[in-house]
């Protein structure tokens, strides 16, 4: 029951999106059919697209290089390649923007050398964005890639190489066909990631369908269009998410159980350098080098600069928020993940997985699913407060914290959900029933059994929904409470007015909070899925 | 005085399959101990479900102390029927200490009467110097006490053990069983306890219930059960039985293998099956036997002798561990039935 109504809540954005379209096309909408809607789609497959293909060269080889060869620093850059999933698109973003545009100082200097001809191409681009999401979205592929060679890779490279294949071939040939499912998984994500993102793309002024849920959102107030883009973009999430199912295939890989490591070779010489170099360009480019600049600007502004912005206000508004969503995430997780223990019924796995379909969308498509149910909520309300207290109520939920934790729910569900199952699927059935032999009810066993042996579980799903939450740009900017500011909010805002210097220390602490999950997943090794 | 009756009880898992239990009846005194005897898959672990109320029954009752605490379309939860259990792989939890586990079902008792009794519990079973220790600390002979302790501490009205000592080092196992069998008399505690291993339900159990197939094949002494199996699949389950054919005449039941008086009343002419056990079978070397002996299984305690009859039929034959004969050996049967049990001729 608490499962089938935690998964009808969470549907209930989807289903408004969907429904937009009983609603007549509006002008607005006819407006962009004709003018924009083409081009917005096109960026928008071009952009996932790309970051695709960029994000499986990338994770892939590097994965299958630190799994298989020896080579200078090759420990350090095993751990340190998963560094640039703390920063979040936007953040890279704005920093290479700073960097590399044409008033920039690298551009600058390029043109003080070698004249006024020369320069680096376009950074506001398409391209510029795809090389940007490749960058941070590459460790979605690359941990779980390698975590799938190291399992998969020993014995299957011994067998091929026992049947006459040299190691190039039978990587070729057998280990990435086996490693599919997970480079699809990681695949999906990065991709994922791409189509929700706001910041980078409205910051680089390229066009896409969320950036286009916001632009006709806000700037026209034509809710309907809005909601009817969201579902365009909806449809191409749900494609996404379609296809990863059919690429990791019906086949299901029986682990080969005795596990032998993939025998190391090492490098030396040219291709050690090169090896290093790989490694070292990737991990500067993606993150030392935007963190080193943030570091420099927040230290630039000064002290007093820093104290009046209201940055300790800031960080503790934005904790806060992020705190009630982990709570509100995580308890619906454990009653969701919990509900499905007790009755494994179709039902429930239904509920599992429909709730689970939150991270696939959008933040954009959500807030914008999420306005409608709670603007007519309050409509409700607020007949109801006239009728009972012959008094005029305004919008109460509207623009409160409940609709944006409303869209958290919705986004994160599947976050919560999958690390507290998985602590709670650690927990043998037997407890149960020896439990329930000892005359306590489930819930009650929920309280004396199951929580405190997942501690370790739930505490990893609170931090993870957190963070998450702390990172989260569009749902938080469409549906924030007024008057509060986040983090996130408070770095795009300076961006999209170019004051980097100024968005550079809510960067940081971002980044900052966004390096904790990481020492979960190297401990966890799973990755987030 | 009947603590738990079991009336018809059914529960079929799948439509179209057979039933896991099949209108299983049986009852169980005050301080009587049971054992549930049968193959894997034949139910037993089941019925001991239904009783706990993990499973509901399709059909049939359950009561305990003359409360039905199941019936279709009612059931009282496993925490409301006062059943305690020992679960196979014990079942302790993991974050709580021996203490902890012994109280865990004594919620209702104020914190002085519930630390009073976890420690006479703890005494019972012999380790009230471990209280403290966590169950991963424990052996595995711990482990079974302390779930011995937990279930007993809330007085139970029947406790169900699980394959109790399956998880034991065979070395171990026969002190455990005395161990267990005597905590169990001493505290007069009504069992019901499920198990693959004859030694365990005949060395412990007041009666044994053979089960096959979801159904109670019989439910008699141990002593009964093993000379008079109802079924041929008692037989064959409980000592090795094997079969030959017979045809009852007015001396008695003649087979290939010799006469045998019949204790039974069955109508000359009958075609029955004789039930002989290895060790009913000696033999003698003979250079014109009619057996051959073709395989010898050397066991250590005795020998386990296959012997090939005229017309292909095999006989097991158990000897003690000094019998010499070598596979190829010819020999002379010799059968001597103390208890004579035939069966209708299987078709």
């Amino acid at each position: 029951m608490a499962a089938a109504a935690i998964a009808a809540t969470v549907a209930l954005p989807l289903v408004v999106v969907l429904a937009s379209w009983r609603h007549p096309a509006g002008d607005v909408w006819l407006h962009l059919w004709r003018t924009q809607l083409v081009e917005l789609v096109a960026n928008t497959l071009l952009l996932a697209g790309g970051v695709g293909v960029g994000t499986l060269v990338l994770g892939a080889g590097l994965a299958w290089l630190v799994v298989a060869y020896e080579f200078p620093g090759r420990r350090l850059f095993e751990w340190a390649l998963i560094l640039p999933l703390a920063m979040p698109a936007y953040v890279i973003g704005f920093a290479f923007l700073a960097l590399f545009d044409y008033a920039g100082p690298v551009q600058s200097t390029f043109r003080r050398l070698l004249g006024p001809g020369a320069g680096l191409p376009e950074l506001r681009s398409g391209a510029g964005v795809v090389a940007m999401m490749t960058l941070v979205f590459y460790p979605y592929v690359y941990v779980l890639a390698r975590v799938a060679f190291r399992e998969h890779g020993g014995p299957a490279l011994e067998v091929a190489r026992s049947l006459g294949h040299s190691p190039a071939r039978a990587f070729a040939a057998v280990i990435l066909p086996l490693a599919r499912p997970s480079l699809a998984a990681g695949v999906a994500l990065a991709m994922m990631e791409a189509l929700a993102d706001f910041g980078t793309v409205s910051t680089f002024g390229y066009r896409t369908l969320t950036e286009a849920v916001y632009r006709v959102w806000t700037g026209m107030f034509d809710r309907v269009a809005a909601t009817q883009i969201a579902s365009v973009l909806l449809a191409v999430a749900l494609g996404l998410l379609v296809l990863e199912r059919a690429l990791r295939g019906r086949r299901r890989f029986t682990g080969a159980e005795r596990r032998t490591a993939v025998p190391r070779v090492a490098l030396h010489g040219a291709p050690a350098a090169a090896a290093v170099a790989a490694c070292a360009v990737v991990l500067a480019l993606a993150f030392v080098l935007p963190v080193t600049e943030l570091v420099v600007w927040a230290l630039e502004l000064g002290p007093e600069e820093r104290a009046s912005r209201g940055f300790a206000g800031l960080v503790g508004s934005t904790f806060l928020l992020a705190g009630a969503s982990a709570v509100l995430v995580g308890i619906l997780a454990l009653v969701l993940a919990y509900a499905r223990r007790l009755r494994p019924s179709r039902t429930s796995a239904l509920a599992a997985q429909f709730s689970s379909m939150g991270y696939a969308l959008p933040g954009a498509v959500i807030a914008v699913g999420v306005l409608a149910p709670v603007a007519w909520l309050d409509g409700v309300l607020a007949t109801a407060a006239e009728w009972l207290l012959g008094e005029r109520l305004g919008l109460v939920l509207t623009g409160s914290a409940a609709a944006v934790l409303f869209a958290y729910a919705v986004r994160f569900l599947a976050v919560g959900y999958q690390t507290t199952e998985a602590a709670l699927a650690r927990i043998p059935p037997s407890l149960d029933e020896a439990a329930r032999s000892l005359g306590v009810t489930m819930r009650t066993a929920l309280r004396r059994v199951h929580v405190p042996l997942m501690r370790g579980g739930i505490l990893s799903a609170l931090t993870l929904i957190w963070v998450e939450t702390i990172k989260e740009l569009p749902a938080t900017l469409l549906l924030r409470p007024f008057g509060i500011k986040t983090l996130a909010i408070e770095v795009w805002e300076r961006t999209s007015e170019s004051l980097w210097a100024e968005a550079a220390l809510p960067a940081l602490a971002i980044v900052a909070v966004g390096l904790v999950p990481l020492l979960l997943v190297t401990r966890l090794e799973g990755g987030r899925r | 005085m009947t603590v738990l009756e079991v009336a018809g009880v059914t529960r079929r898992y799948r439509r179209n399959q057979p039933p896991a239990v099949d209108a299983v009846s049986l009852s169980v005194a005050r301080g009587e101990i049971l054992a549930l005897l049968g193959p894997s898959g034949s139910g037993k672990s089941t019925l001991l479900r239904l009783i706990a109320g993990f499973e509901l029954p399709d059909a049939g009752s359950v009561a305990i102390n003359g409360r039905v605490v199941a019936e279709p379309g009612f059931a009282v939860p496993p925490e409301r029927r006062g059943v305690g259990i020992v679960f196979q792989d014990y079942a302790l939890f993991p974050h709580l200490t021996v203490e902890g586990n012994v109280a865990f079902g004594l919620h209702a008792l104020d914190r002085r009467r519930r630390r009073e009794r976890v420690r006479s519990f703890l005494e019972l079973v012999g380790l009230p110097a471990l209280a403290r220790r966590y169950p991963h600390e424990l052996s595995g002979g711990q482990q079974q006490l302390v779930a011995l302790a937990r279930a007993l501490a809330p007085a139970p009205a029947v406790l169900l053990l699980d394959e109790p000592f399956s998880n034991l080092d065979a070395d171990l196992r026969g002190q455990m069983r005395e161990d267990v069998e005597k905590i169990l008399r001493e505290t007069e505690t009504t069992v019901i306890f499920v198990t693959h291993g004859q030694d365990e339900a005949f060395g412990i159990a007041d009666r044994v219930g053979v089960l096959a197939h979801g159904r109670l094949e019989q439910l008699d002494t141990p002593e009964t059960i093993y000379h008079r199996p109802a079924t041929p699949f008692v037989a064959e389950f409980v000592g090795d039985a094997r079969f030959v054919p017979g045809v009852v005449r007015a001396g008695g039941v003649v087979t290939d293998v010799g006469t045998f008086a019949l204790d039974g009343d069955a109508p000359a002419g009958a075609e029955v099956d004789v039930m002989i056990r290895p060790d009913d079978v000696t033999f003698v070397p003979a250079a014109d036997g009619a057996a051959v002996v073709v395989h010898r299984d050397f066991r250590g305690t005795e020998t386990l002798y296959c012997l090939s009859l005229p017309g292909g039929r095999r006989l097991y034959a158990s000897q003690p561990s000094w019998a010499t004969a070598v596979v190829g050996d010819r020999v002379r049967v010799e059968i001597r039935l103390e208890h004579v049990v035939t069966f209708p001729r299987r078709p």
